[in-house]
């Protein structure tokens, strides 16, 4: 058998090494999507409803508000997440989960890449988009990132000030709906925020 | 003998086998991360892309300024020290993919292709200012991303699942005017795959993009409309043509419902209007006293700090104004001070009309750049979005 000579204290150090360069590595590929290790974990507790005749069933934080909505101009019912305001008291944190018929049966769009052309379309100006898929509730659902600049708005009780914002949303075909998870929050606490967005995801089912 | 095989033996050394693990092991290692490196190297070397495609935007603003379209090739975009394209070394090629009087998209396409699917990589930006990357999928195969065909399109790519507890992935590409690959696998819920594709530009109108009208007023008695909607002393004439113009437009049901009630409108005063500057509000007297009369009506107060505006732009916030004021009729804002509906219930619909009417007059004021110009123009685009996306926006913001 060929070797290659070092000396025992030298083979373990260089073995060391390479285990702490994988650990290394792999801590850092996936730092994004695991939650932290360590972090107090935050209470959900489980919600159900039905949106156009699908069930939903998912997790959500218990200090989160939760609003049932069904559209008026448009044809979809959702379920609104509302977390915490920012730091600079300008934005709240939200996780929505909305279906809508396909056009076929009334609704605005005929597939998810419409759906997903026409968001990326009317995000404020300078905004920038990347897209990708994810598994979803064993669909496989188109996921547009962007961050972006809401602009001041100058109404009584707003503070009239630019929200830097990063959202996500994430679109597929359920037999005639399309089913979209929205969330959006300020750039700044997307990190912090985006453990909460994961655990919804990981805890819906539709049925 | 038996000393040299036994000192053989006990030579501190690693065998074939362990090298190989080593050599498989980094090679994983590798493979995972290198197309990741690589992918971030191109992302900051598209900096020299994104700022070129800025400076273009804003010589595509100019030209259209003067021509009243984008220019549909950049040798007709007027000369700037910063859209100085030919410093070399480059490493994109600039081509405007498609001008018109309402938009432009310009593309830079890398000179470098992409190591794993050896085609280049693309940038786009189009009017608006938003900038959209375009990544050649693994596998050999693209996103074209370039897509003009009317169609809209986005395809995805094959990639190896990251998500912490996904096993596998899947990914189904390929769209209207792509060839991008699909692979399909299992995958258990949160996998994640890393493929990448495009999303090429399209209006899709929403099913109604049209005023909302207000219901019955449910006001029993109303005191005698005996005041001339435009009140105050400054900006009257400002006042009376913002009127005039919302009078005539699509949304002159709001107007006909301020001159039945002699709703008064006028510049009011700084002390009025508490923070950055809000443009105007609408004071609910008498809502306490619902289902009326109403002692005194409500009025429309605009802060003086706007008295030099644009009336258009003015208008558009006179509708929205205006709507709350059909939500003070219909009865919503009794129900909302009543605590019974949200803030987002009772805004929502002045945003909508709002954005109905910048519909109706935008073109003129195009390109946006003042600040209430694009605060009108978020209105617009969100709503253009969907409902549900204009609903979560005024939620987010407003509660």
């Amino acid at each position: 058998m060929t070797h290659i000579f070092l000396k025992k204290n030298q083979r373990m150090g260089f073995a060391l090494f390479l285990l702490v360069l994988c650990l290394g590595f792999f801590r850092n590929a996936w730092a994004i999507d695991a939650p932290a290790a360590g972090e107090t974990p935050m209470p959900f507790q489980p919600y159900t409803d039905v949106l156009l005749g699908t069930n939903v069933t998912l997790e959500h934080p218990q200090e989160w508000t939760v609003q049932k909505e069904r559209g008026q101009s448009e044809i979809y019912e959702q379920i609104r997440l509302l977390g915490p305001k920012n730091t600079a008291g300008t934005f709240r944190a939200l996780i929505s989960v909305r279906v809508y018929p396909l056009a076929k049966e009334g609704g605005r769009f005929a597939n998810v890449e419409e759906f997903i052309a026409n968001y990326a379309n009317h995000l404020p100006k300078g905004a920038k988009i990347e897209t990708n898929r994810r598994l979803i509730t064993e669909n496989t659902a188109s996921v547009l990132t962007a961050s972006y600049t809401i602009p001041p708005v100058y109404q009584q009780g707003l503070k009239g000030l630019a929200i830097p914002v990063q959202s996500k949303v994430c679109v597929f075909q359920r037999e005639s709906h399309l089913v979209e998870i929205s969330f959006s929050t300020d750039a700044e606490e997307f990190e912090e925020q985006q453990a909460i967005f994961e655990h919804v995801l990981a805890s819906l089912r539709l049925e | 003998m038996n000393r040299l095989l036994s000192r053989r033996h006990s030579i501190n050394g690693f065998s074939l086998m362990e090298i190989l693990l080593i050599v498989v092991v980094l090679g994983v290692i590798a493979g995972l991360a290198i197309p990741s490196y690589l992918r971030t190297v191109r992302q900051a070397e598209s900096l020299e892309a994104v700022e070129h495609l800025g400076a273009i935007r804003l010589a595509q603003t100019a030209y259209y300024t003067g021509h009243g379209t984008f220019a549909e090739s950049l040798e007709r975009l007027p000369d700037s020290p910063s859209l100085d394209l030919s410093i070399s070394p480059r490493k994109f090629d600039y081509t405007v993919e498609r001008a018109n009087e309402n938009q432009f998209l310009v593309l830079a396409t890398s000179k470098e292709p992409v190591p794993w699917a050896n085609l280049p990589y693309k940038v786009s930006i189009d009017e608006a200012g938003n900038v959209l990357y375009y990544w050649p999928e693994s596998g050999g195969s693209a996103a074209s991303g370039t897509g003009h065909s009317g169609s809209s399109t986005t395809s995805g790519g094959s990639g190896a699942s990251q998500g912490h507890t996904g096993s596998g992935g899947s990914s189904a590409g390929g769209g209207a005017n792509s060839s991008g690959g699909s692979s399909s696998g299992s995958g258990s819920q949160g996998g994640s795959n890393s493929g990448s594709g495009s999303v090429t530009f399209t209006h899709t109108p929403p099913t109604a993009f049209d005023y909302i009208a207000r219901g019955d007023d449910l006001w029993s008695s109303w005191p005698d409309a005996n005041v001339i909607n435009i009140g105050g002393t400054e900006g009257t004439a400002l006042l009376a043509a913002v009127f005039d113009l919302v009078a005539n437009s699509g949304a002159s049901a709001v107007t006909d419902d301020l001159f039945s009630k002699g709703i008064e409108i006028s510049f009011g005063d700084p002390s009025q209007f508490a923070g950055n500057n809000p443009i105007a509000f609408l004071d609910p007297n008498g809502i306490d006293d619902f289902p009326g009369p109403p002692v005194p009506p409500p009025v429309i107060v605009f802060n003086p700090f706007y008295i030099n505006e644009d009336a258009g732009v003015l208008a558009a916030i006179l509708v929205h104004e205006a709507t709350h004021f059909q939500e003070y009729l219909d009865g919503t804002l009794a129900e909302f001070y009543a605590g019974n509906i949200t803030n987002t219930d009772v805004e929502f619909t002045a945003w909508w009309n709002e954005a109905v009417y910048w519909a109706e007059v935008r073109d003129d004021f195009l390109p946006i750049d003042t600040p209430l110009e694009e605060q009108l123009e978020l209105a617009y685009q969100t709503a253009l979005q969907g409902e549900g996306a204009l609903r979560d926006l005024i939620t987010q913001i407003y509660m």
